[in-house]
């Protein structure tokens, strides 16, 4: 741990709560850069041998330079000033994935930000511009290893403008937190639990084994299923067509924790993390059976993402 | 099995619909690599030509070729987009260039071998910029450079010059910190607005920072170095070559009625002894002054430029001398120190004096000796007048007659002379310089037996019509003679005014025929580059007593004139931590800014109303912008209301809706005010024509004013 990241863990405020935040100087800190220093040497060394060869001009210089350094650290604490930040709830992510947390920077004191560059720990730095009266939206990038509920760590917003001779940041830490999901193994959807509810020919809808035919997309089609070769050959204004598949069907199955018996817990979830993505697209009715928590099988988006959650959420 | 592995998008938590960025704020993730983008490149090529460019005139012309060559193989790889040469390359190059140098100057260290050594360490460094690291060394080592230049020369042009190259350092620091972003125009702006919010950090360090007095450590190569001026010997040929040069000696400015400039004897070193060609100083014995001051008191200010010498060049005859200051052997006025820099000296002169009525014998004797084997018909022709059986005073104007009604000629050029200079000068050759002549009449007045010395030193000056300096040159540069009489003491006799009674009474450039070697700068006839010249040198002199000259001296002056006493270096330091941290907070303050009520649609839309206003034009409650436009066309010309017209529709249009409110709507709206603001200024413009013609007067009562002010400065 380098000593900037050491520093930044005894000024990271405690509570932040989620609210937008307005930078001010009580949460900015600033610090010489390495250039900073360097430049600070030259300005000695330049007034050393200006004193010694009692060389106005160069006194004058090496004043302008010392102001220039002081202008320059009010300058870059008033880059930051000001700033309004908005972060945003991060969607959903499987381990091992990025989550992205959306923040939004206004600018609303007439100025334009240079340089802003924004950090979560151990991540690099990425440097935005922020226009005069303007908004805009970075995205946070945050790797995931493990499943549950992923506190967003603290936020890291640091400026060298206008002349890189300071570093001026300051420290956010919205409690915000993001859903990790287990990272999904995919194994085929169990038997066992499975009763068939086969309803004549509503069965052969939704399947996607055989092809059997075209309709007009919906919304909520997936995008592999568009007939793209036959688009192509249609105008733009024909709406896209989706191929349908039969073969499958509406079933109704319990996605039970006790079918992996003998695996470790993390697999465990994996696998039922597989089995939900699965039974969803494939369209059957599901329910999720996890110890101390059951859940009526269901279909639907809302069904999944609650299934997936118990499972993000599961006591290890 | 298909599916994706991520999620799909409407999965995701039904979030705040974000608020899509403006369209007139772009939001250019800036890079963030540590290498150098190409566009950053320029700015650091300007700033190091900027600071290197000025060293040329300094240095080896094969410096500034391999420098140069830097530059054009550097911009050459950046426009190509070509790899920098390998480290291999580099360090051979970099070898190469220091055994150069030592070669060339057997040292890397020193005033001018440093400054040589930094300039090609600058241009090397292009050779590897590649990183950020690289780019701060860079406009680091461009500064370090520019302090390279005022060890060399220190003159206003050099100074706005290195304004010029600070500009280009904050540019390309700016560059490098993200302000890419910005268009040409506002970042320059930035750059300018750093450098200007700097200043008062600098004036008040300038005037605050404690000076020290003499250096920290002794730079031995100082004292070898020659300036220009008169020096310890006077060989045959040297004055006149010395008056060949424009460059300033000193200047001076009298405190009350400056005297006749025939009385304009500066005077330098006193040389009694000759060898027959040469003249050198007498033995330095500190003999008895009598001094009687007989009137023509005037007191002034003289600013002496460097000379590496002790002499002061004090007025005939100073009767009060400043601090560190004495009378020497031949009334030679002396400083303590050799005058290695600028400095400032008050006098009081008496131009009508008596000397030393009473002289000691061997001072007499010393004067009289004469080489006895050399300018035998010199001495011989003056013992004839001797034996003829006048008396001294009938002997010095016989020599000045011989001088006056003879074919003698006064010359830049003169003949070489030969073993015998004098016998040659006064009987062959007759053209010479005041040095042939003061020398030719000392040995007359000695071999007559009348003690007589060569005096050199400065006669005349220029009085600069706009601020009444007197400005005195090395072209002025002067040999007289000084004849002892009994009686009247040391009496100064001037043989080149018999010949050319113009170079006493209008200086150098009166007296000497057309076609001489004279600096064209000095030349009389030339009133246009005269004019020009009075103002630059004005404007330097200003320069040199303001910025160049302000040392502890002065420092010290300014605080007890400003009753604040003596004042310690502690005191200073504590007073300018606390004007600094009182500017800092200042500017922290003025950052901290409010948000501003009006968006930038209607900070035109008031800039318009300001406008109007000034035609006594406001819109009254209630009334739309399009309402007030049409009431304005029955107050106002027709240009003026159909610009406000446009403005109106415009702002309506951009501000209500109808076009979308982007840069370029923004833009557009701008250039109606414009035009608004141009039609109203054709309205009310006969009071705004500025004359021109005035500006001569005003700029020397601006000279006038900044002198009062600089009086608080001035030492008591």
């Amino acid at each position: 741990m380098d000593w900037q990241t050491r520093l930044d863990t005894l000024l990271t405020p405690r509570h932040d709560g989620v609210a937008p935040i307005t930078i001010n100087p009580k949460r900015i800190y600033i610090l010489p850069s390495r250039p900073g220093l360097l430049f600070a040497a030259l300005v000695l060394a330049m007034l050393v041998i200006t004193i010694n060869y009692a060389i106005a001009l160069g006194y004058a210089l090496v004043f302008l330079l010392v102001g220039l350094g002081l202008i320059g650290m009010v300058h870059t604490v008033g880059n930051l000033w000001g700033i309004r930040l908005e972060a945003q709830a991060a969607s959903p992510v499987f381990a091992g994935e990025s989550a992205v947390f959306p923040l939004h920077l206004h600018e609303e004191r007439g100025k334009p930000r240079f340089d802003l560059r924004f950090s979560l720990p151990e991540q690099a730095e990425a440097a935005y511009f922020l226009a005069a009266q303007g908004q805009t939206k970075v995205d946070l990038a945050l790797p995931t290893r493990k499943r549950g509920s992923l506190p967003l760590p603290r936020i890291r917003l640091a400026t060298h403008y206008p002349l890189g001779l300071f570093t001026a940041w300051t420290l956010w830490r919205p409690e915000l937190n993001v859903l990790v999901f287990p990272k999904p193994i995919l194994k085929p959807l169990p038997t066992q639990g499975r009763s068939g509810l086969q309803e004549g020919g509503e069965a052969t809808q939704g399947g996607d084994d055989d092809f059997s035919g075209l309709r007009e997309k919906a919304p909520a089609d997936p995008f592999h299923h568009v007939a793209w070769r036959l688009a192509a050959r249609l105008d733009e204004t024909s709406p896209l067509l989706v191929k349908q598949f039969s073969g499958g069907g509406r079933e109704e199955l319990v996605l039970d924790w006790e079918l992996l018996a003998g695996l470790d817990t993390e697999s465990r979830l994996s696998i039922l993390t597989g089995w939900v993505l699965q039974a969803e697209a494939e369209g059957h009715r599901y329910g999720l059976q996890l110890p101390g928590l059951s859940l009526r099988p269901e279909h639907g988006l809302k069904h999944q993402q609650r299934c997936l959650a118990s499972l993000a959420l599961f006591p290890a | 099995m298909k599916f994706s592995l991520r999620l799909p998008e409407f999965l995701s938590k039904p979030s705040v619909e974000s608020q899509s960025t403006a369209p007139d704020t772009p939001t250019a993730p800036v890079s963030d690599s540590p290498f150098l983008a190409h566009e950053m490149l320029p700015w650091l090529f300007a700033v190091s030509l900027a600071a290197c460019l000025p060293h040329t005139l300094f240095h080896p012309a094969w410096l500034s070729l391999a420098a140069g060559s830097c530059f054009v193989w550097r911009i050459w790889l950046w426009h190509r987009g070509l790899s920098l040469p390998n480290k291999l390359i580099k360090t051979l190059l970099v070898g190469a260039g220091a055994v150069a140098m030592i070669l060339h100057y057997h040292t890397l260290f020193g005033r001018e071998a440093g400054t040589a050594f930094l300039f090609l360490l600058c241009a090397l460094k292009l050779l590897e910029l590649r990183t950020q690291r690289d780019a701060y060394v860079l406009a680091f080592l461009a500064i370090f450079l520019l302090l390279g230049f005022f060890l060399l020369d220190q003159s206003l042009f050099t100074a706005l010059w290195s304004m010029a190259t600070l500009v280009l350092f904050c540019l390309s620091l700016l560059v490098l910190n993200g302000a890419l972003a910005l268009a040409f125009k506002p970042r320059l702006g930035q750059s300018g607005k750093l450098l200007l919010q700097a200043l008062p950090f600098m004036v008040l360090l300038y005037v605050l920072f404690p000076r020290v007095n003499g250096p920290l450590w002794k730079a031995h190569e100082e004292e070898k170095q020659r300036r220009t001026g008169l020096s310890e010997q006077m060989n045959p040929g040297e004055i006149s070559e010395l008056a060949q040069n424009s460059e300033i000696a000193f200047r001076v400015r009298f405190l009350s009625n400056p005297p006749d400039p025939a009385q304009l004897y500066w005077r330098g070193p006193v040389f009694e002894s000759f060898d027959g060609k040469a003249w050198r100083p007498g033995f330095p014995a500190m003999t008895p002054m009598y001094l009687t001051l007989k009137g023509g008191q005037t007191s002034y200010e003289m600013t002496l430029e460097p000379h590496q010498q002790r002499w002061l060049l004090a007025l005939d005859v100073p009767s009060k001398l400043p601090d560190k200051a004495r009378v020497g052997p031949g009334l030679v006025a002396l400083y303590d120190d050799q005058i290695v820099e600028r400095k400032i000296f008050q006098f009081t002169a008496n131009t009508s004096y008596e000397y030393n009525r009473e002289e000691r014998d061997g001072v007499l004797r010393a004067n009289l000796m004469l080489p006895a084997n050399r300018n035998g018909r010199a001495q011989a022709l003056a013992r004839e007048w001797v034996a003829a059986g006048l008396n001294p005073p009938q002997i010095v104007d016989k020599a000045l007659s011989l001088f006056r009604n003879e074919k003698f000629s006064y010359t830049l050029r003169p003949p070489k002379l030969g073993e015998n200079p004098v016998d040659e000068f006064l009987f062959v050759t007759r053209q010479g310089f005041c040095e042939h002549y003061s020398s030719a009449f000392v040995t007359l007045m000695r071999a007559a037996g009348i003690p007589a010395r060569v005096v050199t030193g400065y006669q005349g000056g220029e009085k600069n019509p706009l601020d009444g300096y007197f400005v005195i040159r090395q072209s002025d540069a002067h040999a007289w003679s000084e004849v002892w009489l009994a009686e009247r003491g040391w009496v100064r006799i001037d043989p080149t005014a018999m010949v050319a009674p113009s170079r006493v009474q209008q200086g150098v450039s009166a007296a000497l025929p057309a076609g001489e070697p004279l600096p064209n700068i000095i030349r009389a006839d030339q009133p246009l580059l005269r004019n020009l010249r009075y103002q630059w040198e004005a404007i330097n002199n200003r320069w040199n007593q303001w910025v160049l000259g302000y040392n502890q001296q002065q420092q010290k002056g300014l605080f007890a004139n400003l009753g604040l006493g003596n004042v310690k270096w502690q005191q200073m330091l504590s007073w300018l931590l606390a004007g600094c941290c009182a500017l800092i907070l200042l500017y922290l303050a003025s950052q901290r800014q409010k948000r501003p009520l009006r968006t930038p649609v209607q900070q035109l839309w008031d800039k318009a109303l300001v406008v109007m206003a000034k035609q006594q034009l406001q819109p009254e409650i209630g009334e739309t912008p399009i309402a007030f436009a049409r009431r304005a066309r029955k107050h106002c010309t027709e240009p003026l209301s159909l610009a406000l017209s446009k403005v109106a529709k415009l702002y309506c249009r951009i501000y209500y809706g109808s076009i979308e409110q982007n840069q370029k709507a923004i833009k557009s709206l701008d250039e109606a005010v414009k035009a608004l603001r141009q039609a109203s200024k054709t309205q009310t413009s006969p009071q705004a024509t500025m004359v021109l013609g005035a500006s001569l007067p005003f700029f020397s009562q601006c000279l006038k004013w900044l002198d009062q002010v600089r009086s608080t400065f001035r030492p008591k």
